[in-house]
């Protein structure tokens, strides 16, 4: 036990030694920064422990975060691992003043290390302004990578394509594929136009890849709106360092990292302010449904001529420059008795030239409800002509169609209905299945087999079976196992046995009446041929009567016994009476059974003076006696 | 050998009163079903009542009666006789559907007690046999439990097993018990009854001039609570109670 707990302790003390031995500390290139610039911080966690977890970045306020990898450093000095692995992020500041950085903190096994805050002032932009903010745009010569965004109006209507243009020069090599991240453009319908535009300019001497990505929007209400500035992350090839201030700094860096990674660069736009001119009042037709551009539109009707209750198909097209997913249907005057169901709608658009443009159709269900010829139309088209600052009107020549009477005179049923138009299905035609022609079984009505009487004694009469058969086990089982209540249950019946013997052994012999056994003349009442008969008699006699109340004693007494549960045996008049008394029986009665015991006992040897009468006393004494113990015991 | 011949008489006279006897409904079925194919509704009802009036009954008779009423566009009749030929034998698919059709023809939409899934399938057997045959299955189930229980006095080492066995016998048998007794209180004792007339007013007393609460339609079933003199008092749902002439009324 001594040794375990040593062992534990050892062990113990080894493993706080050997482990947790973690350092957090964090850093960034400079201490100051303007708005346009960006800022490198690297949290380095270094320990002997294998996995190290990753830093949790506190809210950095003031600033924009990426997170631009992790490098992991493992070196083994002495057999001891020292590991470390060093997380960067480029922090862009959103606005000017002081910020503090951290602390940041890490989590290992349950405990908190952490590294301490750090002070970051941000300057204003640098006096020249850095990104152009409209169509002239101003590179910024002798970078290797920069960015623009433009417009290609700042002033236009509502709902007048507005095509934003962002255009990424470069003049070296990118890692991986710069990530953009768009402008926010809340107040505009947003449609993107692929594919991006690549091509050569060369700008000052230096040749850059131009990618342009262009996107078209429509204004949703007048006002000024501000497009939101555009960013873009990349990584480039790192020449400064090689060209930097001390060409020997490049043999204190890992001459490898450069080609690993690259620099991570983000840059961004300045927001651009639109200005949206709200569509004139003047002259706005009533039916102007707010869709600008240039459009024009045409109808066609599948055919003519149709009969009533038939569904004819209209299909109106708009086809134009503008925004045509917003295009609503121009509305068709109503005709009496004829019925328009709107059948949907499709567009199609293409973006040539980086211009919004297209087709929507219309399609309608028309149906006659009765036959006369109408006519469609005329119908109007109004829209807004931004180029000619005022509305314009497109209309359709009338079409008259000719309906027919129809052939069928309940048309209902052939009859094309739309899903909104379909009634339930009705089962009044459906027939009832046909009569029941086989053989029937008849039989009296209300009669029910639980009425039937033999049946309900059939269910009745197993039960009672079954009841007499528990009683009669649980009898029997009482018997096997509780050899008492088997003598007690005996004990009656033994009684009355030998009482019934005893009165037979009396009555075997002829007996006057009122004379004592010492008194009758055996001689007269069985006459004898030999002396030798003539001896034997009285002795017959005498031995009867002893016989007759010995039988009586065995009676009680053994009637008592096996009441009692007492062995034969071991029976004593004083065993009784005390047994008697603790079975709760009278004194009375134990008086009784003494002095019939008493006078029996007196019977055996005193014989001579008991007559006939005498004897029958005793058997009926005897018997209520065994009467009365019978309700005690 | 006379005493023979008496006997032989005896006999005989016995069974050909006994064919007689049945002769007689089988014939009148037979006339209601030739009827009927003849298109002679009217009459195969008068036939099929006949069979009814002789204390006969089958659930062919009712069957074929209400498909007759049906013809003759007594809803209510044809609803009253489907019913009844569902109570003798509740799993006749003819039946079923032709008092499902029928009922669709009904006006009165009465909203009846939804029961879901579990409901259904507990009341899966009961929905499908009829008094009888309910009977039967409790008394085979009691029979079962007792005659176990008989064995398990007899066989001592295999007693407690018996006795489990007995006590899933006696569970089911209960469960089939309370079916029988609820079907016997349903059909027996409680009244049912169905519109017959094409309307049926129901009224706030048991008389004419007793003001009009709603108005019922043929073939609605209804729940009998009380009679007085020729109206009965009806129950359509907890709270809607009226009393209706009781010829517009027939008893399930």
């Amino acid at each position: 036990m001594k040794k375990i707990l040593f062992l534990i302790l050892i062990l113990t003390i080894a493993n706080f030694s050997y482990a947790e031995d973690i350092t957090i500390s964090a850093d960034t290139d400079k201490q100051e920064v303007t708005l346009d610039e960006q800022v490198t911080l690297t949290i380095t966690v270094s320990g002997n422990v294998s996995n190290i977890p990753q830093p949790d970045i506190p809210d950095l306020k003031g600033f924009t975060a990426y997170s631009s990898g992790r490098s992991q450093n493992l070196s083994i000095i002495n057999g001891q691992v020292s590991s470390s692995i060093s997380f960067t992020y480029m922090l862009v500041p959103n606005n000017t003043g002081d910020y503090t950085l951290g602390p940041f903190s890490i989590n290992y096994k349950g405990k908190a290390y952490s590294a301490g805050s750090i002070n970051i002032k941000v300057l204003p932009r640098n006096s020249q302004p850095q990104a152009p903010s409209q169509s002239n745009a101003q590179p910024q010569h002798g970078k290797e990578l920069f960015i623009e965004a433009y417009v290609d109006k700042l002033r236009a209507y509502v709902n007048e394509q507005i095509t934003l243009t962002f255009a990424v020069y470069q003049a070296v090599n990118l890692f991986e594929n710069p990530i953009y991240n768009p402008p926010s453009i809340t107040g505009f319908w947003a449609e993107d136009m692929p594919p991006q535009k690549k091509y050569y300019k060369v700008i000052d001497g230096t040749k850059y890849l131009v990618t342009e990505i262009k996107t078209a929007l429509f204004a949703t209400g007048p006002g000024e709106f501000i497009i939101g500035s555009a960013r873009l992350e990349a990584a480039v090839e790192d020449i400064d360092k090689f060209i930097s201030k001390n060409p020997f700094d490049v043999f204190d860096q890992d001459p490898f990292s450069m080609f690993k990674r690259g620099k991570p660069i983000i840059l961004a736009t300045d927001p651009i302010k639109v200005e949206i001119a709200p569509l004139p009042e003047q002259n706005k037709p009533a039916d102007f449904k707010g869709d600008v551009g240039g459009f024009d539109i045409s109808l066609s009707v599948d055919k003519n001529t149709i009969e009533e209750n038939q569904p004819l198909s209209l299909k109106i097209k708009i086809k134009g420059k503008g925004n045509i997913k917003t295009i609503s249907s121009p509305s068709v005057p109503e005709i009496q008795d004829v019925k328009f169901y709107e059948s949907g709608s499709s567009e199609n658009i293409s973006k040539d030239n980086y211009v919004v443009q297209g087709e929507k159709i219309f399609e309608k269900m028309i149906i006659p409800k009765k036959a006369r010829n109408f006519t469609l139309g005329p119908i109007e088209y109004n829209y807004f002509d931004p180029v000619l600052r005022d509305y314009a009107q497109k209309k359709l020549d009338p079409v008259t169609i000719d309906v027919t009477k129809s052939i069928d005179a309940p048309a209902e049923k052939t009859m094309f209905m739309p899903a909104a138009a379909k009634e339930e299905i009705q089962l009044l035609k459906k027939d009832i299945g046909y009569i029941k022609i086989f053989p029937a079984q008849f039989k009296p009505k209300n009669t029910f087999l639980y009425k039937n009487k033999i049946f309900v004694l059939i269910n009745i009469f197993p039960l009672f079976i079954l009841i007499a058969l528990y009683l009669y086990e649980l009898y029997r089982s009482r018997l096997r196992t509780d050899a008492g209540y088997a003598r007690s249950l005996r004990a009656r019946n033994a009684a009355s046995k030998r009482l019934k013997g005893a009165r037979k052994t009396v009555n075997q012999f002829l007996w006057p009446k009122g004379q004592s056994l010492s008194e009758i003349d055996t001689e007269r009442l069985y006459p004898t041929r030999t002396p030798k008969d003539a001896d034997l008699l009285p002795r017959m006699y005498k031995n009867m009567v002893q016989e007759f109340y010995t039988e009586i004693y065995k009676a009680v007494i053994e009637y008592i016994a096996d009441k009692l549960n007492i062995p034969h045996a071991s029976i004593t008049k004083d065993l009784l009476e005390e047994k008697l008394k603790k079975a709760g029986v009278s004194e009375d009665v134990i008086g009784k059974v003494k002095m019939m015991f008493d006078y029996c006992d007196m019977a055996r040897f005193a014989s001579a003076g008991f007559t006939k009468d005498d004897m029958d006393r005793t058997l009926r004494e005897a018997e209520g006696i065994i009467m009365n113990l019978e309700r005690y015991i | 050998m006379k005493k023979i011949l008496v006997f032989c008489f005896l006999i005989f006279f016995i069974f050909t009163g006994i064919m007689v006897a049945v002769e007689v409904p089988e014939e009148l079925y037979r006339k209601g079903n030739s009827s009927y194919e003849n298109g002679d509704y009217e009459k195969a009802i008068s036939f099929y009542e006949e069979l009814l009036r002789m204390d006969e009954v089958s659930p062919e008779v009712f069957y074929n009666s209400g498909n007759s009423c049906f013809k003759l566009k007594k809803i209510g009749k044809a609803i009253l006789n489907y019913e009844k030929a569902l109570r003798m034998d509740p799993r006749d698919k003819d039946t079923q559907l032709n008092l499902k059709l029928t009922k669709e023809m009904t006006v009165d939409k009465i909203n009846t007690f939804e029961r879901g899934f579990v409901l259904n399938m507990s009341l899966f057997v009961y929905d499908r046999v009829n008094i009888d045959e309910l009977s039967l299955i409790c008394s085979f189930l009691y029979l079962a439990m007792i005659l176990i229980l008989i064995f398990s006095i007899f066989f001592i080492a295999k007693r407690r097993f018996m006795f489990y066995t007995a006590g899933v016998f006696g569970a089911v048998f209960f469960i089939f018990l309370i079916f029988l007794f609820t079907k016997i209180r349903n059909e027996n004792f409680t009244k049912t009854g169905i519109i017959i007339d094409e309307k049926a007013d129901a009224r706030s007393g048991p008389k004419e001039n007793y003001l009009l609460q709603f108005t019922l339609h043929e073939g609605t079933k209804i729940s009998i609570v009380k009679e007085a003199q020729d109206w009965y008092e009806i129950e359509l749902s907890k709270d809607l109670k009226g009393w209706i002439p009781k010829t517009s009324i027939d008893i399930i």
